[in-house]
Parts: structure tokens; C-alpha cells; sequence
């Protein structure tokens, strides 16, 4: 009988450190998965903790990891060569096929670009599936931005508009919440958006992009909750009567919006 | 037409399934009534109704042990539990319609769109032989879902005097029926089985008086209350202790922690139950999303009359009363959802 509580044994192979508090961690688990999906991780004698998966290719899955909890945090104090154990890919992950000849806003706030930047390097391989792109980023501070390393390539391929909420010397973009990037989106009318950030950021950016005009059929947001199971049994990702770790972690923001049980990532959006 | 077994030859039926069978029944241990694994058929106690402690931890034990990890060699060595889990036959006899209805709704949860292993090897063996109670607990309201014989069941006893009527309602159940044991019921046997049905069923009623069969209705009524100021007055008299969730014979949520030896070296994944009343139940790294005791206890009744109709088509409640019993705050689901569907 197949078990899925096992977890497959894995190594860290290598570790990029992105800002003070989060590492990119590449784990020697050759797993398919669609962007958007987490793994449960496992660091033996600690625990699980559910992690999006923030790219791979055929032999590694990479985790960008903020150190906020015991596992999150003892995955810091880890090295290459060291041991981990891997389940999943579990959730639906982002619709990015419903994007394919239309316009794609992606929109994140701090950890949230994690789970969307296999979404930006497909577009990147794939850029004449998509019309216009644009790629929204809000972090708390210049120095906390993720992938930094990246955003010059990415910005070959779509318009980049980034934020920071306090700026640091040297900082000569945008300062405030990513709201106030998105009148600057040049399409509006036929977009699919793609979210994912803190709670109050999906909220305060979905208010914001209806106002401009954004298809609210066509908004996607991907909840963060306590995954323990991942397989729709233990009941702590539930929502409204849904499990987020199966029936999430994306949802339509119409879908958000009809739970019962308002998940406060969209409270407040339609009052 | 069914069978009818003489009640001074129960005990020796029981034996007899003993020889091949892992048998549960009910006892009382420390003042606690439970269904546990019998070794000697005299332990087994008459109850004329449910016991304390319901099927559930037979089949999803308060702590399961997933697996076994030991650092060795520079690597990692994982022993899987799984196939260690015993899938022996096990009859459990004296269940109340109440169990056995909360045992279909753990099905439900843990066999059909998701599936947990761990129950599977425990459930899949079990043959439920049920017994109709001969008079209620306070507690009580079986009879707003259907009354106290369960849909599905291998055989059902019911008292008729001398005798208990014996209903098969499956072809596991069937095979059982040794006529060492069992005589075939006469039709006044069985019109004796129904007048003692509708009688215990009457003197629940007389105090239930509520009706939920129709599921669509009020499961509509109750998920309209979402904004009901009941909420606000149940979250300040609820103390979040759980209790209710883990007396609950179709609550299910569990945690999943690490126990390791003192170098860390070695250890165990294991489940334990959890509870959606407690504070950290839905904590994530950047908020915690039922703060708020009302949010938290709204969930659960939504969790039992509204949530699982939604995905499962039943509710996830079967009147046993059990959280009304052990609630220290005096929270009587009963009373709850009698106001929720006025």
C-alpha cells in the first residue's frame, strides 16, 4: 500500500542566499510539478512544514525559505550534503494556461515571488505565449528583495515595476505598498492576475486592480495555511469548507469571495 | 425474514467469534465506559446506551505512528510503520446507531475523495455488529438525523424480551449467522422488534422534538447564520479546550510532530489529534486566520452541519451528545442548532 505520509529522502546541494532572512535551498528531488505547488519538507526530528516550490529542473526542486519557524528556521542552520525528506508536489497550482494569448499581470509582496517566479520563468521561455507581461514586486525593503539576481533578465522579457515599503540608500525606485504601482500597469482589459503575498497585501491590491478595471474573473490568489497533511485529511488548511492544501493553494478571487468562512485575504474586498 | 439469538447464548456467540476474530465490546475502565479489545467475554458490560468513548480510536488511534528515521552512515534510514499495521478481522459488537453512522462519516472523510492508509488497514476488516438502545442519555437527539438504526450495519441486534432480533444487513454479517446460536424469528419477532424501536425512538423524540432529515433545508438555514450574533455569545462563553473535538466521533484533525531520542539521532513521525478550538489551530508564518474564539467556534459547527454537507452530502454530526457532556462551559450542541435552523 502506497503511503503517502513517507517522505523521500533528499540533500540540500546547494544554498543561495538571497536576503538576510530567507535562503534558496536546491533539493536533490527530481519531482514534476506545476508552478504554483508546495512540497511538505521534512528536516528529521523536527517536523514538516509546507514550502512552495519556487523552480527545478530534472534532478533538483529549489525552496526559497524565510526563517520564521522551527523548521523554517532549522533549514537555515543546515548545509549542502546535509538531509531532508521531501512529499508532495501537492495543490493545483497557477492557471497559467488561461494566460496563453492574453495579458498576465503577476503580482507579489516579500516571500510571495517564490511560488510565482516558475510562473516568470516560463513566461521568460515561453514569452510568445503571452501578450503583454508585467510583474508587480513589492518588498519591505531594498535589501529584502528576492532574486535580485534576476530581475535584469526578467525585465527582457516583461515590464518590472518594483517597491519597497521603507527605502535604503542606494534605493532609487518606488517607495510604498505595491498599490501604488498599479495604475502603471499598462494593460488592463484582459488580463489574468496572478497574486501572491501577505494577507493584507492580496487584499489591499485586489481592491485596487477592480477599481482600475482588472477582470475579477481572471484574478488568481494563492492562500498560505498551516498544511500538516497535504492530502486533505487533517483538517488545518481547511477554509471555508475547502482544503486549501487540495482545492487551493489558488483560488479565483470570485471563489474567495463566495466561501462562507471569508478567508481575510479578500475581507473587505466587496463591501 | 432475520434471525433471533436466545440472550444467555450471546455470551457463548461471542466466544465463538473470539476464535477467529479480534473482538471489541464494551467495557469500563476507571469509571470510563469505551469500546475496547476484549480477552475474557466477561469483562464486556450491559449498557442499555452509548458508551462514554466512542469507536473512533479504534480506528484512528489518539496517537499513530507513522514511521521510523534513524541518521546513519551519513544518510538518512526511514523504517515505514505502515506495513506493520495490523489488518486483522475484528468484530466490534454493541455499537449504537449513533457510532456506526459517525464511523460512515469518517469514511467519508478518510476513504473517499482522500485517502489515509492507516485507516484503511484498520477499517477495512472490521464487522460492526450493532444493538438498538433501550433508553437514551440526556445527551441524546439521535432521532433529529434518523432515529438510532444506522443505514448500514453487518448485523443489529435489537431486544425483544428473552431474545435479541437479529437484522443482517450485509453478506459479512450473514456469514456469522450459525445456527448453533441463531433461530429463524418468527413475524411476531420481528413486529416485537419495531414496537420497541418506535418506543425507545418515541421517548428520545419526546425531548429531541428536532428534526433535521431534510439535509438541503437546513443545512441552508444554518450556513445563512454565518453573521448571527450567536457566534460573538457562544465565543465568549467557549473556553477552547477541545474537548468537544476529541470526544467527537467524527472529529478527525490531527497534528503531525516529530519524537526523538535525546541526540536527536532517532525518532518517530507521529500523528496525534488536534483540535480546531485551540488557539493555533490555523496559525500560519503570517497570520493566525481564526484569532477570534467566535471564528473558531463557528468553524466547528460549520464543520459539522454545513462544511461536510457541502463537500460529503451529510452531516458530520449524529446526536450522540457527547460534546454536550463533556463541554465545561456548558455548550449544548443540541440547543445550538435548534436555535441556528428557528
Amino acid at each position: 500500500m502506497n503511503n503517502p505520509y513517507l517522505p523521500a529522502v533528499a540533500r540540500i546541494t546547494d544554498i543561495i542566499e538571497e536576503t538576510p532572512d530567507t535562503k534558496t535551498f536546491v533539493i536533490s528531488s527530481p519531482l514534476k510539478f506545476k508552478p504554483g505547488q508546495f512540497v511538505e519538507l521534512s528536516i528529521f526530528g523536527y517536523g514538516e512544514a509546507p514550502i512552495s516550490i519556487s523552480g527545478g529542473n530534472e534532478k533538483s526542486i529549489d525552496l526559497t525559505i524565510r526563517a520564521v519557524g522551527n523548521i523554517t528556521k532549522k533549514i537555515h542552520r543546515m548545509n549542502v550534503g546535509d538531509y531532508v525528506g521531501i512529499r508532495g508536489p501537492f495543490g493545483n497550482g497557477w492557471p497559467v494556461e488561461r494566460a496563453e494569448g492574453r495579458n498576465l499581470l503577476i503580482a507579489a509582496g516579500g516571500i510571495g515571488l517564490a511560488p510565482l517566479k516558475p510562473v516568470i520563468e516560463y513566461v521568460c521561455n515561453n514569452r510568445k505565449k503571452f501578450r503583454n507581461v508585467t510583474l508587480l514586486y513589492g518588498a519591505r525593503k531594498p535589501s529584502l528583495m528576492l532574486f535580485k539576481y534576476k530581475l535584469e533578465e526578467w525585465s527582457k522579457h516583461m515590464d518590472v515595476l518594483l517597491t519597497v515599503d521603507e527605502p535604503e540608500e542606494g534605493w532609487k525606485g518606488n517607495v510604498g505598498v505595491v498599490t501604488t504601482l498599479c495604475d502603471r500597469i499598462k494593460h488592463v482589459s484582459d488580463t489574468v492576475t496572478l497574486m501572491c503575498g501577505p494577507p493584507i497585501m492580496m487584499k489591499y491590491t485586489s481592491i485596487s486592480l477592480m477599481e482600475l478595471g482588472f477582470p475579477t474573473g481572471e484574478m488568481y490568489l494563492s492562500l498560505e495555511r498551516n498544511m500538516k497533511c497535504g492530502i486533505g485529511i487533517c483538517g488545518h488548511c481547511a477554509v471555508g469548507g475547502l482544503y486549501v492544501c487540495r482545492d487551493g493553494p489558488v483560488f479565483s478571487l470570485n471563489d474567495a469571495l463566495k466561501l462562507i468562512e471569508k478567508p481575510h485575504e479578500v475581507q473587505g474586498v466587496i463591501d | 425474514m432475520g434471525v433471533k439469538i436466545a440472550k444467555n447464548r450471546v455470551n457463548e456467540f461471542l466466544k465463538y467469534l473470539k476464535e477467529e476474530y479480534i473482538l471489541y465490546a464494551p467495557v469500563e475502565e476507571n469509571g470510563v465506559s469505551k469500546i475496547s479489545k476484549i480477552e475474557d467475554t466477561s469483562d464486556i458490560i450491559n449498557l442499555p446506551y452509548r458508551t462514554q468513548i466512542s469507536l473512533k480510536p479504534i480506528f484512528f488511534p489518539p496517537e499513530q505512528k507513522f514511521f521510523r528515521f534513524e541518521k546513519k552512515n551519513g544518510g538518512v534510514e526511514i523504517e515505514d510503520y505502515l506495513p506493520q499495521e495490523g489488518d486483522d478481522k475484528s468484530i466490534i459488537f454493541g455499537v449504537r446507531g449513533c457510532d456506526v453512522n459517525a464511523i460512515e462519516v469518517l469514511d467519508k472523510y478518510m476513504l473517499d475523495e482522500f485517502e489515509d492508509p492507516y485507516y484503511r488497514k484498520r477499517r477495512e476488516n472490521a464487522i460492526i455488529i450493532g444493538i438498538s438502545c433501550d433508553y437514551p442519555k440526556e445527551s441524546c437527539f439521535c432521532t433529529a438525523f434518523g432515529g438510532m438504526v444506522p443505514e448500514r450495519y453487518d448485523l443489529w441486534f435489537t431486544d425483544i424480551g428473552p431474545h435479541f432480533y437479529v437484522d443482517i444487513g450485509s453478506k459479512r454479517g450473514e456469514k456469522l449467522i450459525d445456527d448453533k446460536f441463531f433461530e429463524e424469528a418468527s413475524e411476531e419477532d420481528e413486529m416485537r422488534k419495531i414496537r420497541r424501536i418506535n418506543s425507545v425512538e418515541t421517548k428520545i423524540n419526546r425531548k429531541v422534538k428536532t428534526n433535521l432529515h431534510d439535509i438541503k433545508k437546513y443545512y441552508h438555514k444554518i450556513k445563512n447564520r454565518a453573521d448571527d450574533s450567536i457566534w460573538e455569545e457562544l465565543g465568549r462563553k467557549c473556553v477552547s479546550c477541545g474537548k468537544c473535538n476529541f470526544i467527537c466521533p467524527t472529529c478527525h484533525c490531527f497534528d503531525v510532530k516529530d519524537m526523538t531520542n535525546i541526540d536527536g539521532s532517532a525518532g518517530e513521525r507521529i500523528r496525534v489529534w488536534d483540535s480546531c478550538h485551540l488557539y493555533d489551530y490555523a496559525k500560519t508564518s503570517a497570520e493566525n486566520f481564526r484569532e477570534e474564539r467566535k471564528a473558531r467556534v463557528r468553524y466547528r459547527i460549520y464543520d459539522k452541519f454545513v462544511f461536510p454537507v457541502m463537500r460529503y452530502g451529510v452531516y458530520a454530526c449524529t446526536g450522540c451528545g457527547r460534546c454536550s457532556e463533556v463541554c465545561p462551559a456548558g455548550i449544548d450542541i443540541h440547543a445550538v442548532v435548534r436555535r441556528l435552523i428557528k
